[in-house]
């Protein structure tokens, strides 16, 4: 079944995290994502591995003699446009947004940065962390007197691109009403704060109370991680009658008994009572058993995973959300899967290409005749080898 | 100049945050957005927050005892272009399940958003952010010792991210059928969400060696600076590094943290380590964030929350915008998270009062 975005052709110059998973997400909805870079900007293979999938390859340079044009040659035949330079530098090279629309007035054009294209800090340069620095993220994970610290995981990155393909659907669909092009952006401090965003306000009354530093455990004491003998796990027992089924477990019935635990309002008094016993009831148990005999009274529980535990699920491989293949270029490899579900038009999880592999094959697409390619291979255009080897 | 999804309408369903923000990012894109609520209202309606990921959206109250209720919400469906709901369960309950919802509109594109594959044990949705941050390694120790435990986080990051994997997925379906005529179903679970927000962690590629990362393995992340407060740095690499040493007066420092002995050298590298962290102690952060800046260099004061809210960059940027709200007022909260030159998306308004609009959209209902 064709992908939703099936006829699309995008171009996609951007490099790093936030950019490329725009590509990448449009490629997976059955985009022709065409990623362009020159030569002696190499990705590294694991980054390559994960946003370069669903595209395919060029090596590109388009400051070298005869370059642009083959970018301009390449826009003709294009949708959208992905770039994530510092500000100006796009006009500089060409390949701006009134550049462009001059040539194809469809154009989508998409702008991917770290601090978005307005205000005092639109030239400043910065990745996924510096937009977690800047909106509060890191001191609220390390907690206000330590140091801070990042998230676990590159939300911001994906999430920006995921804005970003989000915003060239949109455009899309407008341009299907009305047939006009446009520009669009995102940024990494937006993304950010969106995911601050239950923190990130201000009222007059308003009280600021975050909850903050490395060594939180939850958010009271039946919502909370617990220490099993060999692990910890997330109790989820706070809401309305779940009192009741947490105590039917044998080491936490004699609780009932207590009055300082009789009611929500007493349990609330006396969270850090409740907590320690809790603790002490629950490091006896192995987690598996803790948290089994717990979900089998109807109580929440869930195990603790850590990366090591998630890249050896059996069940993640099943589902298609861990890919395992024998890619031509770079050997036996694993990765994420696509992870929405759409019913008429599915989402497909590609594989990346070979660094520069469609070169020659996408040039001759345009219609560059074998002299002509071997011109662009003599300025420094494109490049000697075919594909380039990424380590 | 309007938002993209103006004149298209959106049926949200369920409570659970995922919904709730993929309805904001609707909402703020120009699509009508109508949230169906108990009697009792949604159980977000006593967090602030509330205000925040509802505004924009109109509020109507279906009471499922209430006799014509079933009428009412097959009304609704019949008129909407998309249906959000938390999981099949709680839109089962509400009379509008997938078979109900196609037979009464075939172009309809039905979104849900479950804790789990579909299928899974049935949990209250006010669990799904922990159960499923718990399963996906969200609160794994960070400590490089493991000395701390495992970390908490107390923000939705598991459904928030949830809501954008679903975003281009729900209008992406919208082109298709823009396109065809054609809906469809769209289901992210959260759980398989946060696998691409794991993303390149997963990556395993055995067969081909991987070059040295680290430019220096002296450089950081974190610094502190002459005024107690920390910066986050990203330099090292090639293009930033010596900008960077240039800008800390450190230029002849290039070749000694680029010296292959200091790989093996574990108390050569201590000695620089400390020699470099020193430096950043001789000025301010901001100060070394404008240098850094001058320099073309990554690297950001770690403010609050409250100093970003309060930033002149934050405000002219739109990262946070201001919004009267009917319970709390004058607000300042997060802004728009994507612009568009000819369709700015804007926030159409406040977050709904309970039931604000039910007269409203019951009478815009065609009449059976």
């Amino acid at each position: 079944m064709p992908g939703a975005l099936n006829g699309i052709r995008v171009l996609d110059m951007c490099i790093i995290l936030a950019g490329p998973t725009c590509g990448r997400t449009l490629g997976e909805y059955g985009a022709d994502v065409i990623k362009i870079d020159p030569e002696h900007r190499k990705p590294a293979l694991t980054p390559w591995l994960e946003v370069g999938r669903a595209k395919r390859s060029i090596c590109l340079n388009i400051t070298k003699p005869g370059g642009l044009d083959v970018f301009y040659r390449l826009l003709e035949t294009a949708d959208v446009v992905l770039e994530g330079f510092r500000k100006g530098v796009a006009d500089r090279l060409g390949v701006g947004y009134q550049q462009l629309r001059e040539r194809n007035p469809g154009i989508v054009y998409v702008s991917i940065n770290a601090f978005g294209q307005d205000g005092p800090w639109a030239m400043r340069p910065g990745f996924d962390q510096n937009a977690q620095a800047a909106t509060g993220m890191q001191v609220r994970n390390g907690g206000r007197d330590g140091t801070p610290a990042p998230p676990p995981y590159t939300f911001n990155d994906y999430g920006t691109g995921l804005m970003a393909a989000y915003g060239v659907m949109l455009a899309l669909i407008e341009r299907e009403r009305t047939g006009v092009g446009q520009r669009i952006e995102t940024s990494l401090a937006v993304t950010a704060s969106t995911f601050s965003s239950a923190y990130l306000m201000d009222y007059e009354g308003f009280e600021r109370n975050e909850i903050e530093g490395p060594t939180v455990r939850g958010f009271g004491a039946l919502s909370r991680l617990y220490q099993a003998s060999d692990g910890w796990f997330f109790l989820s027992a706070d809401a309305e009658g779940e009192w009741d089924r947490l105590t039917e477990l044998a080491e936490v019935k004699p609780l009932r008994e207590r009055t300082q635990f009789a009611t929500h309002e007493a349990r609330a008094s006396n969270e850090d009572a409740l907590e320690a016993e809790l603790s002490s009831a629950f490091a006896t148990l192995t987690v598996d058993d803790v948290a089994d005999r717990l979900r089998n009274l109807g109580v929440v529980a869930t195990l603790n995973r850590t990366m090591a535990d998630i890249r050896n699920d059996a069940d993640a491989e099943r589902s298609g959300l861990i890919v395992s293949e024998e890619h031509e270029a770079f050997g036996a490899i694993r990765h994420a899967g696509v992870t929405p579900q759409l019913s008429a038009t599915p989402a497909v999880t590609g594989t990346s290409p070979a660094f520069g592999g469609d070169t020659v094959d996408i040039l001759r697409e345009l219609g560059y005749a074998p002299e002509a390619v071997a011109e662009l291979r003599a300025h420094g255009v494109i490049p000697e080898l075919d594909a380039i080897p990424l380590n | 100049m309007s938002g993209a999804l103006e004149g298209y309408r959106v049926l949200e369903l369920g409570g659970s945050v995922a919904v709730a923000v993929l309805g904001m990012l609707l909402a703020d894109q120009g699509a009508k957005v109508v949230k169906v609520e108990p009697p009792t209202g949604d159980p977000l309606r006593g967090h602030p927050v509330f205000s925040v990921w509802n505004r924009g959206k109109m509020s109507v109250v279906l009471d499922h005892d209430d006799s014509v209720y079933r009428e009412l919400s097959e009304g609704l469906v019949k008129t909407t272009d998309i249906l959000i709901a938390s999981d099949g369960l709680e839109a089962e309950a509400a009379n509008i399940g997938i078979e109900d919802a196609v037979d009464a509109n075939s172009g309809i594109v039905y979104v849900s958003l479950p804790a789990f594959d579909r299928g899974a044990v049935a949990m209250s949705s006010d669990a799904w952010e922990t159960a499923v941050g718990a399963s996906t390694g969200v609160y794994a120790d960070r400590s490089s010792d493991e000395a701390d435990g495992p970390s908490f986080i107390a923000l939705p990051y598991v459904s928030i991210f949830a809501a954008f994997v679903a975003a281009p997925a729900v209008t992406a379906a919208l082109f298709h059928r823009a396109r065809t005529g054609e809906g469809q179903q769209v289901t992210v679970p959260l759980y398989y969400a946060m696998f691409t927000a794991m993303g390149a962690s997963l990556v395993d590629r055995s067969e081909v060696p991987s070059a040295s990362a680290a430019l220096s393995p002296v450089i950081g992340r974190f610094y502190e600076c002459k005024d107690g407060r920390w910066v986050n740095i990203n330099a090292g690499f090639e293009r930033a590094l010596r900008p960077m040493l240039d800008a800390m007066g450190r230029a002849d420092w290039y070749g000694p943290l680029t010296a292959v002995e200091l790989r093996d050298d574990e108390a050569l590298r201590r000695e620089w380590s400390d020699r470099f962290a020193a430096v950043w102690t001789e000025r301010t952060a901001v100060e070394w964030e404008d240098a850094m800046e001058r320099a073309g260099v990554p690297c950001t004061m770690c403010r609050t929350t409250e100093e970003w809210l309060d930033a002149a960059h934050a405000q002219v940027s739109g990262a946070v915008i201001d919004l009267d709200d009917p319970v709390h007022g004058p607000m300042r909260q997060v802004g728009i998270q994507v612009r568009f030159s000819e369709t700015p998306g804007h926030v159409r308004g406040p977050a709904p009062a309970l039931g604000q609009h039910t007269e409203t959209v019951i009478a815009s209902l065609p009449s059976a």
